[in-house]
Protein backbone atom coordinates (compact mmCIF):
# COMPACT_ATOMS: atom_id res chain seq x y z
CA UNK A 1 0.00 0.00 0.00
CA UNK A 2 1.38 3.63 -0.69
CA UNK A 3 2.28 5.45 2.50
CA UNK A 4 2.04 8.44 0.11
CA UNK A 5 -0.38 8.93 -2.82
CA UNK A 6 -0.16 12.46 -4.67
CA UNK A 7 -3.17 13.58 -6.90
CA UNK A 8 -3.27 16.69 -9.15
CA UNK A 9 -0.83 18.74 -7.19
CA UNK A 10 -0.53 21.71 -8.71
CA UNK A 11 1.54 24.65 -6.64
CA UNK A 12 1.21 28.07 -8.04
CA UNK A 13 2.74 31.79 -6.97
CA UNK A 14 0.88 35.11 -7.30
CA UNK A 15 2.03 38.52 -7.85
CA UNK A 16 0.75 41.58 -9.27
CA UNK A 17 2.68 43.52 -11.87
CA UNK A 18 2.81 47.02 -12.11
CA UNK A 19 -1.02 47.60 -12.85
CA UNK A 20 -1.94 45.51 -9.77
CA UNK A 21 -3.03 43.03 -12.05
CA UNK A 22 -2.66 39.50 -10.61
CA UNK A 23 -0.16 36.76 -11.99
CA UNK A 24 -0.19 33.12 -11.87
CA UNK A 25 2.68 30.77 -12.27
CA UNK A 26 2.03 27.10 -12.06
CA UNK A 27 5.68 26.04 -10.87
CA UNK A 28 3.86 22.49 -10.27
CA UNK A 29 1.26 20.87 -12.52
CA UNK A 30 -1.22 18.42 -11.95
CA UNK A 31 1.14 15.61 -10.91
CA UNK A 32 0.41 12.31 -9.63
CA UNK A 33 2.68 10.30 -8.29
CA UNK A 34 2.25 7.92 -5.57
CA UNK A 35 5.24 5.64 -3.34
CA UNK A 36 4.67 1.95 -1.27
CA UNK A 37 7.26 1.17 2.00
CA UNK A 38 10.22 -0.65 0.95
CA UNK A 39 10.64 1.85 -2.24
CA UNK A 40 12.53 4.12 -3.38
CA UNK A 41 11.20 6.26 -5.86
CA UNK A 42 13.79 9.09 -7.37
CA UNK A 43 12.63 12.67 -8.32
CA UNK A 44 14.61 13.84 -11.44
CA UNK A 45 14.86 17.00 -13.51
CA UNK A 46 16.30 20.04 -14.92
CA UNK A 47 17.12 22.82 -12.59
CA UNK A 48 13.63 24.85 -12.31
CA UNK A 49 11.78 21.28 -12.70
CA UNK A 50 9.96 21.65 -9.53
CA UNK A 51 11.76 18.94 -7.44
CA UNK A 52 12.11 20.56 -4.30
CA UNK A 53 8.79 22.65 -4.46
CA UNK A 54 7.11 19.44 -4.34
CA UNK A 55 9.02 18.09 -1.30
CA UNK A 56 7.71 21.34 0.35
CA UNK A 57 4.01 20.36 -0.98
CA UNK A 58 4.45 17.39 0.80
CA UNK A 59 6.24 18.58 4.08
CA UNK A 60 3.58 21.99 4.31
CA UNK A 61 6.62 23.79 3.77
CA UNK A 62 5.88 26.38 1.02
CA UNK A 63 5.78 29.88 1.13
CA UNK A 64 3.53 32.54 2.16
CA UNK A 65 2.67 33.71 -1.70
CA UNK A 66 2.28 30.02 -2.75
CA UNK A 67 -0.76 28.21 -3.11
CA UNK A 68 -1.46 24.30 -3.48
CA UNK A 69 -4.23 22.80 -4.88
CA UNK A 70 -4.85 18.82 -5.97
CA UNK A 71 -5.13 16.48 -3.05
CA UNK A 72 -2.39 14.56 -0.80
CA UNK A 73 -3.28 10.81 0.86
CA UNK A 74 -0.52 9.62 3.65
CA UNK A 75 -1.01 6.25 4.91
CA UNK A 76 -5.08 6.64 3.43
CA UNK A 77 -5.60 9.68 5.07
CA UNK A 78 -5.68 13.16 3.69
CA UNK A 79 -2.88 15.31 4.38
CA UNK A 80 -4.12 18.91 4.84
CA UNK A 81 -1.98 21.33 7.03
CA UNK A 82 -3.23 20.33 10.23
CA UNK A 83 -2.11 16.94 9.53
CA UNK A 84 1.46 17.86 7.97
CA UNK A 85 2.11 19.86 11.13
CA UNK A 86 1.62 16.79 13.43
CA UNK A 87 3.86 14.39 11.12
CA UNK A 88 6.37 16.52 10.15
CA UNK A 89 9.83 15.52 11.72
CA UNK A 90 8.27 12.09 12.93
CA UNK A 91 6.40 10.17 10.31
CA UNK A 92 7.31 12.49 7.59
CA UNK A 93 10.81 13.78 7.29
CA UNK A 94 12.76 16.01 5.07
CA UNK A 95 16.59 16.19 4.59
CA UNK A 96 17.08 19.81 3.10
CA UNK A 97 19.11 20.13 0.31
CA UNK A 98 21.53 22.49 2.38
CA UNK A 99 23.66 21.43 5.46
CA UNK A 100 23.04 25.04 6.65
CA UNK A 101 19.78 23.55 8.09
CA UNK A 102 21.63 22.17 10.94
CA UNK A 103 21.38 24.79 14.29
CA UNK A 104 24.73 26.27 14.29
CA UNK A 105 24.80 26.69 18.39
CA UNK A 106 23.73 22.68 19.30
CA UNK A 107 25.94 19.95 19.20
CA UNK A 108 25.44 17.33 17.39
CA UNK A 109 24.86 14.99 19.94
CA UNK A 110 21.90 17.50 21.27
CA UNK A 111 20.20 17.68 17.92
CA UNK A 112 20.42 14.39 17.25
CA UNK A 113 18.30 13.85 20.77
CA UNK A 114 16.15 16.65 19.68
CA UNK A 115 14.82 14.82 16.22
CA UNK A 116 14.33 11.64 18.48
CA UNK A 117 12.50 13.38 21.26
CA UNK A 118 10.38 15.49 19.01
CA UNK A 119 9.65 11.81 17.37
CA UNK A 120 8.40 10.47 20.94
CA UNK A 121 11.18 8.20 20.87
CA UNK A 122 13.66 9.83 23.37
CA UNK A 123 17.34 8.75 23.30
CA UNK A 124 18.13 8.02 27.68
CA UNK A 125 19.75 4.48 27.07
CA UNK A 126 23.65 5.48 27.45
CA UNK A 127 25.55 5.33 24.00
CA UNK A 128 21.95 5.17 22.11
CA UNK A 129 23.23 8.43 20.43
CA UNK A 130 27.10 6.60 19.70
CA UNK A 131 25.29 4.06 18.39
CA UNK A 132 22.79 6.33 16.08
CA UNK A 133 25.86 7.74 15.08
CA UNK A 134 27.89 4.91 13.77
CA UNK A 135 25.45 3.66 11.52
CA UNK A 136 25.97 5.91 9.37
CA UNK A 137 29.98 5.65 10.24
CA UNK A 138 30.51 8.55 12.34
CA UNK A 139 32.57 8.51 15.28
CA UNK A 140 31.45 8.73 18.74
CA UNK A 141 33.23 11.78 18.88
CA UNK A 142 31.00 13.61 16.90
CA UNK A 143 28.19 13.91 19.14
CA UNK A 144 30.62 16.65 20.92
CA UNK A 145 31.07 18.63 17.91
CA UNK A 146 29.07 21.71 16.51
CA UNK A 147 28.31 21.42 12.69
CA UNK A 148 30.78 23.82 11.18
CA UNK A 149 33.81 21.73 12.05
CA UNK A 150 32.03 18.89 9.70
CA UNK A 151 33.03 18.37 6.59
CA UNK A 152 29.35 18.39 3.44
CA UNK A 153 29.50 14.70 3.76
CA UNK A 154 29.72 14.22 7.23
CA UNK A 155 27.16 17.27 7.98
CA UNK A 156 25.17 15.41 5.31
CA UNK A 157 25.03 11.85 7.32
CA UNK A 158 24.52 13.94 10.49
CA UNK A 159 21.11 14.93 8.88
CA UNK A 160 20.54 11.31 8.28
CA UNK A 161 21.25 9.71 11.38
CA UNK A 162 18.44 12.43 12.79
CA UNK A 163 16.26 11.10 10.24
CA UNK A 164 16.57 7.71 11.32
CA UNK A 165 16.29 8.75 15.16
CA UNK A 166 13.44 10.37 14.34
CA UNK A 167 11.94 7.02 13.11
CA UNK A 168 9.77 8.38 9.94
CA UNK A 169 8.12 6.24 7.88
CA UNK A 170 8.27 8.56 4.49
CA UNK A 171 11.76 10.09 4.26
CA UNK A 172 12.03 12.93 1.28
CA UNK A 173 16.00 13.79 0.62
CA UNK A 174 16.20 16.72 -1.29
CA UNK A 175 19.98 16.47 -3.51
CA UNK A 176 21.48 14.62 -0.97
CA UNK A 177 24.85 14.27 -2.57
CA UNK A 178 25.11 18.15 -3.65
CA UNK A 179 28.76 19.09 -3.41
CA UNK A 180 29.96 15.91 -2.15
CA UNK A 181 32.77 13.79 -4.39
CA UNK A 182 31.95 10.47 -5.23
CA UNK A 183 33.02 8.41 -2.06
CA UNK A 184 30.85 10.73 -0.25
CA UNK A 185 28.09 10.38 -2.41
CA UNK A 186 28.05 7.01 -2.70
CA UNK A 187 27.40 6.06 1.03
CA UNK A 188 25.21 8.53 1.66
CA UNK A 189 23.13 7.04 -0.72
CA UNK A 190 23.30 3.77 0.39
CA UNK A 191 22.18 4.87 3.89
CA UNK A 192 19.18 6.00 1.87
CA UNK A 193 18.58 2.43 0.24
CA UNK A 194 19.07 0.96 3.98
CA UNK A 195 16.36 3.46 5.38
CA UNK A 196 13.96 1.39 2.18
CA UNK A 197 15.59 -1.67 3.61
CA UNK A 198 13.89 -0.97 7.14
CA UNK A 199 10.74 -0.50 5.37
CA UNK A 200 10.20 3.23 4.70
CA UNK A 201 9.44 4.83 1.98
CA UNK A 202 11.95 7.41 0.45
CA UNK A 203 11.84 9.89 -2.08
CA UNK A 204 15.03 11.16 -3.36
CA UNK A 205 15.19 14.32 -5.65
CA UNK A 206 18.52 14.50 -7.19
CA UNK A 207 20.14 15.88 -10.62
CA UNK A 208 23.01 12.68 -10.51
CA UNK A 209 20.65 9.78 -12.51
CA UNK A 210 23.58 7.57 -12.20
CA UNK A 211 23.91 7.54 -8.55
CA UNK A 212 19.98 7.68 -8.01
CA UNK A 213 19.80 4.68 -10.00
CA UNK A 214 22.16 2.71 -7.96
CA UNK A 215 19.14 2.70 -5.53
CA UNK A 216 15.53 3.86 -7.19
CA UNK A 217 13.14 1.40 -7.90
CA UNK A 218 10.96 4.09 -10.25
CA UNK A 219 11.88 7.00 -11.96
CA UNK A 220 9.63 10.11 -11.80
CA UNK A 221 11.38 12.59 -14.10
CA UNK A 222 9.51 16.32 -13.84
CA UNK A 223 9.89 18.95 -16.27
CA UNK A 224 9.01 22.57 -16.05
CA UNK A 225 6.98 21.75 -13.40
CA UNK A 226 5.24 18.01 -14.84
CA UNK A 227 5.64 15.11 -14.68
CA UNK A 228 6.98 13.85 -18.15
CA UNK A 229 7.62 10.35 -17.67
CA UNK A 230 7.63 7.74 -14.95
CA UNK A 231 10.31 4.64 -15.45
CA UNK A 232 11.38 1.70 -13.83
CA UNK A 233 15.09 2.38 -12.62
CA UNK A 234 16.71 -1.22 -14.86
CA UNK A 235 14.83 0.49 -17.70
CA UNK A 236 18.13 2.94 -17.91
CA UNK A 237 19.97 0.79 -19.45
CA UNK A 238 22.65 0.31 -22.66
CA UNK A 239 21.25 2.91 -25.14
CA UNK A 240 17.92 2.87 -23.39
CA UNK A 241 15.93 1.45 -25.69
CA UNK A 242 13.84 -0.05 -23.00
CA UNK A 243 12.50 3.63 -22.33
CA UNK A 244 8.80 4.67 -22.77
CA UNK A 245 9.58 8.69 -23.06
CA UNK A 246 11.67 10.44 -25.46
CA UNK A 247 12.81 12.76 -22.28
CA UNK A 248 13.86 9.96 -20.70
CA UNK A 249 16.12 8.75 -23.32
CA UNK A 250 17.38 12.30 -24.54
CA UNK A 251 18.28 12.28 -20.68
CA UNK A 252 19.83 8.99 -20.84
CA UNK A 253 21.67 9.51 -23.86
CA UNK A 254 23.45 12.76 -22.33
CA UNK A 255 25.33 11.10 -19.58
CA UNK A 256 28.85 11.38 -20.48
CA UNK A 257 29.27 7.86 -19.75
CA UNK A 258 26.58 6.88 -22.75
CA UNK A 259 26.17 8.99 -25.50
CA UNK A 260 27.15 12.63 -24.70
CA UNK A 261 25.14 13.13 -26.99
CA UNK A 262 22.86 16.84 -27.42
CA UNK A 263 19.62 15.74 -28.81
CA UNK A 264 16.90 17.55 -28.34
CA UNK A 265 13.81 15.63 -26.90
CA UNK A 266 10.28 15.88 -28.86
CA UNK A 267 8.29 17.81 -26.54
CA UNK B 1 50.31 29.72 -25.18
CA UNK B 2 51.06 28.56 -21.68
CA UNK B 3 49.27 29.15 -18.67
CA UNK B 4 51.64 27.38 -15.74
CA UNK B 5 51.64 27.00 -12.17
CA UNK B 6 55.32 26.58 -10.03
CA UNK B 7 55.87 24.80 -7.06
CA UNK B 8 52.85 26.59 -6.01
CA UNK B 9 51.89 26.66 -2.00
CA UNK B 10 49.07 27.84 -0.15
CA UNK B 11 47.07 27.83 3.24
CA UNK B 12 44.37 29.45 4.83
CA UNK B 13 45.26 31.12 7.79
CA UNK B 14 48.35 29.45 8.73
CA UNK B 15 47.47 26.30 9.06
CA UNK B 16 48.61 23.22 6.91
CA UNK B 17 48.65 23.83 3.37
CA UNK B 18 45.90 22.92 1.09
CA UNK B 19 48.80 23.45 -2.08
CA UNK B 20 52.10 22.31 -1.47
CA UNK B 21 54.53 22.58 -4.50
CA UNK B 22 52.00 21.65 -6.94
CA UNK B 23 53.20 22.00 -10.48
CA UNK B 24 50.60 22.15 -13.68
CA UNK B 25 50.54 23.59 -17.35
CA UNK B 26 47.40 24.49 -19.57
CA UNK B 27 48.25 24.72 -22.99
CA UNK B 28 46.15 27.04 -25.41
CA UNK B 29 43.56 25.24 -27.50
CA UNK B 30 43.43 22.05 -25.19
CA UNK B 31 41.63 20.91 -22.53
CA UNK B 32 42.96 19.68 -19.34
CA UNK B 33 40.81 17.70 -17.05
CA UNK B 34 41.55 18.44 -13.19
CA UNK B 35 40.06 16.07 -10.05
CA UNK B 36 40.56 14.98 -6.85
CA UNK B 37 38.55 14.01 -3.51
CA UNK B 38 36.96 17.24 -1.25
CA UNK B 39 39.14 19.48 0.42
CA UNK B 40 42.35 18.54 -1.96
CA UNK B 41 42.52 22.07 -3.17
CA UNK B 42 40.96 21.71 -6.50
CA UNK B 43 39.02 25.05 -6.36
CA UNK B 44 41.65 26.97 -4.58
CA UNK B 45 44.15 26.21 -7.29
CA UNK B 46 41.78 27.09 -10.10
CA UNK B 47 41.43 30.71 -7.93
CA UNK B 48 45.74 30.69 -7.97
CA UNK B 49 45.69 30.19 -11.49
CA UNK B 50 42.98 33.15 -12.50
CA UNK B 51 44.83 35.46 -9.92
CA UNK B 52 41.64 35.57 -7.50
CA UNK B 53 44.05 34.42 -5.01
CA UNK B 54 47.88 34.86 -4.58
CA UNK B 55 49.88 32.06 -3.58
CA UNK B 56 51.99 31.79 -0.30
CA UNK B 57 54.53 30.07 -2.59
CA UNK B 58 55.11 29.51 -6.34
CA UNK B 59 54.38 31.72 -8.96
CA UNK B 60 51.90 31.29 -12.15
CA UNK B 61 53.19 31.88 -15.67
CA UNK B 62 51.82 32.82 -18.75
CA UNK B 63 54.65 32.13 -21.24
CA UNK B 64 56.89 32.21 -18.94
CA UNK B 65 56.27 35.94 -17.47
CA UNK B 66 54.04 36.80 -14.31
CA UNK B 67 50.67 37.28 -15.46
CA UNK B 68 49.33 40.67 -15.85
CA UNK B 69 47.99 42.04 -12.43
CA UNK B 70 46.04 45.19 -14.52
CA UNK B 71 43.80 45.06 -17.04
CA UNK B 72 41.69 42.24 -18.84
CA UNK B 73 42.26 38.86 -17.23
CA UNK B 74 43.06 36.47 -19.74
CA UNK B 75 42.41 34.08 -17.24
CA UNK B 76 38.94 33.29 -16.90
CA UNK B 77 37.29 31.63 -14.01
CA UNK B 78 33.98 30.32 -14.10
CA UNK B 79 32.38 28.28 -10.83
CA UNK B 80 29.48 25.98 -9.56
CA UNK B 81 27.18 28.97 -8.40
CA UNK B 82 26.20 31.50 -11.05
CA UNK B 83 24.26 33.48 -9.12
CA UNK B 84 27.04 34.65 -6.63
CA UNK B 85 29.62 35.26 -9.88
CA UNK B 86 26.90 38.63 -11.22
CA UNK B 87 25.76 41.13 -9.68
CA UNK B 88 22.01 40.84 -8.81
CA UNK B 89 20.96 44.60 -9.56
CA UNK B 90 21.88 44.36 -12.65
CA UNK B 91 19.77 43.24 -16.01
CA UNK B 92 21.58 40.28 -17.77
CA UNK B 93 22.26 42.59 -21.04
CA UNK B 94 24.58 44.92 -18.37
CA UNK B 95 26.12 41.94 -17.38
CA UNK B 96 27.20 40.89 -20.56
CA UNK B 97 28.30 43.88 -22.14
CA UNK B 98 30.45 44.61 -18.61
CA UNK B 99 32.89 42.17 -20.91
CA UNK B 100 32.08 42.71 -24.54
CA UNK B 101 29.20 42.56 -27.29
CA UNK B 102 28.67 39.32 -28.35
CA UNK B 103 27.45 38.60 -31.80
CA UNK B 104 24.89 36.21 -32.36
CA UNK B 105 26.43 33.20 -33.88
CA UNK B 106 28.02 32.86 -29.98
CA UNK B 107 24.54 33.34 -28.17
CA UNK B 108 23.68 30.65 -30.23
CA UNK B 109 25.94 28.04 -29.54
CA UNK B 110 25.33 28.49 -26.02
CA UNK B 111 21.71 28.85 -26.30
CA UNK B 112 21.45 32.04 -25.04
CA UNK B 113 18.57 34.28 -26.21
CA UNK B 114 18.30 37.74 -26.42
CA UNK B 115 14.72 38.02 -24.49
CA UNK B 116 17.47 37.26 -21.11
CA UNK B 117 18.97 40.55 -21.44
CA UNK B 118 16.15 42.02 -20.30
CA UNK B 119 15.93 40.46 -16.97
CA UNK B 120 17.74 40.09 -13.63
CA UNK B 121 19.71 36.75 -12.72
CA UNK B 122 16.93 35.67 -10.23
CA UNK B 123 14.74 35.41 -13.54
CA UNK B 124 16.84 33.28 -14.93
CA UNK B 125 16.97 29.17 -13.92
CA UNK B 126 20.84 28.03 -12.66
CA UNK B 127 21.10 26.25 -16.28
CA UNK B 128 20.75 29.62 -18.12
CA UNK B 129 22.12 31.68 -15.64
CA UNK B 130 25.88 29.59 -16.05
CA UNK B 131 25.13 30.32 -19.57
CA UNK B 132 24.94 33.56 -19.37
CA UNK B 133 28.25 33.26 -16.89
CA UNK B 134 30.61 31.77 -19.50
CA UNK B 135 29.67 33.58 -22.56
CA UNK B 136 30.75 36.42 -20.65
CA UNK B 137 33.92 35.03 -19.63
CA UNK B 138 34.49 34.24 -23.30
CA UNK B 139 35.33 37.94 -24.11
CA UNK B 140 37.90 38.60 -27.05
CA UNK B 141 41.00 38.94 -24.43
CA UNK B 142 40.14 35.55 -22.67
CA UNK B 143 43.04 32.97 -23.53
CA UNK B 144 42.39 30.59 -20.74
CA UNK B 145 39.21 29.31 -18.92
CA UNK B 146 39.14 27.57 -15.33
CA UNK B 147 35.93 26.25 -15.26
CA UNK B 148 35.31 24.66 -11.50
CA UNK B 149 31.95 22.50 -11.77
CA UNK B 150 30.52 24.32 -14.00
CA UNK B 151 28.03 21.60 -15.11
CA UNK B 152 27.40 19.91 -11.90
CA UNK B 153 24.19 21.06 -10.94
CA UNK B 154 22.57 21.29 -14.48
CA UNK B 155 20.80 18.23 -16.05
CA UNK B 156 22.82 16.32 -18.11
CA UNK B 157 21.01 17.53 -21.75
CA UNK B 158 22.18 20.93 -20.49
CA UNK B 159 25.70 19.70 -19.66
CA UNK B 160 25.85 18.15 -22.62
CA UNK B 161 25.51 21.36 -24.69
CA UNK B 162 27.35 23.47 -22.54
CA UNK B 163 30.47 21.43 -22.97
CA UNK B 164 30.09 20.86 -26.81
CA UNK B 165 29.79 24.54 -27.61
CA UNK B 166 33.13 24.91 -25.14
CA UNK B 167 35.08 22.30 -27.12
CA UNK B 168 33.89 24.37 -30.14
CA UNK B 169 35.00 27.42 -28.68
CA UNK B 170 38.34 25.71 -27.35
CA UNK B 171 39.28 24.40 -30.51
CA UNK B 172 37.73 27.59 -33.00
CA UNK B 173 39.75 30.80 -30.90
CA UNK B 174 42.73 28.75 -29.19
CA UNK B 175 41.62 28.66 -25.66
CA UNK B 176 42.84 26.77 -23.01
CA UNK B 177 40.41 25.23 -20.60
CA UNK B 178 40.91 23.71 -17.21
CA UNK B 179 38.25 21.15 -16.52
CA UNK B 180 37.46 20.85 -12.55
CA UNK B 181 35.44 18.05 -11.61
CA UNK B 182 34.50 15.23 -9.61
CA UNK B 183 32.95 13.32 -12.84
CA UNK B 184 35.35 11.35 -14.22
CA UNK B 185 32.99 10.09 -16.98
CA UNK B 186 32.35 13.69 -18.19
CA UNK B 187 35.97 14.43 -18.06
CA UNK B 188 36.95 11.46 -20.36
CA UNK B 189 34.90 13.01 -22.68
CA UNK B 190 35.95 16.78 -22.72
CA UNK B 191 39.65 16.18 -21.49
CA UNK B 192 42.49 14.88 -23.32
CA UNK B 193 44.20 13.98 -20.29
CA UNK B 194 43.37 14.51 -16.67
CA UNK B 195 45.48 14.62 -12.91
CA UNK B 196 43.79 14.02 -10.03
CA UNK B 197 45.48 16.62 -7.41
Amino acid sequence: MSVLEIERLTVSFHRRDGLRRRITTDCVRDVSLAVARGEVLALFGASGAGKSLLAHAVMGLLPPNALAGGTMRFDGHVLDAPAQAALRGNRIALIPQSVGHLDPLATVGQQLRWAARRAGRPMTAPGAVAEALSRFDLAPAVAGTFPHTLSGGMARRVMLAMTMASGADLVLADEPSNGLDADNTARVFRCLKSFAEAGKAVIVISHDLPAALKIADRVVLLDRGQVVAEERADAFTSDGEALCAGYARSIWNALPQNGFSRACHEA
Amino acid sequence: MRLEAAAIGFGFGGGAPVLDGVDLALESGRILGLTGKSGQGKSTLGRILARHLLPTRGRVLIDGAASPSTGFNPVQLVHQTAIFAVNPRWKIGRIVSEAFAPDESLLQAFGIRRQWFDRFPHELSGGELQRVALLRALAPGTRFLIADEITSMLDPIAQSEIWHALIDVSAKRDIGILAISHDLALLGRVAERTVTL
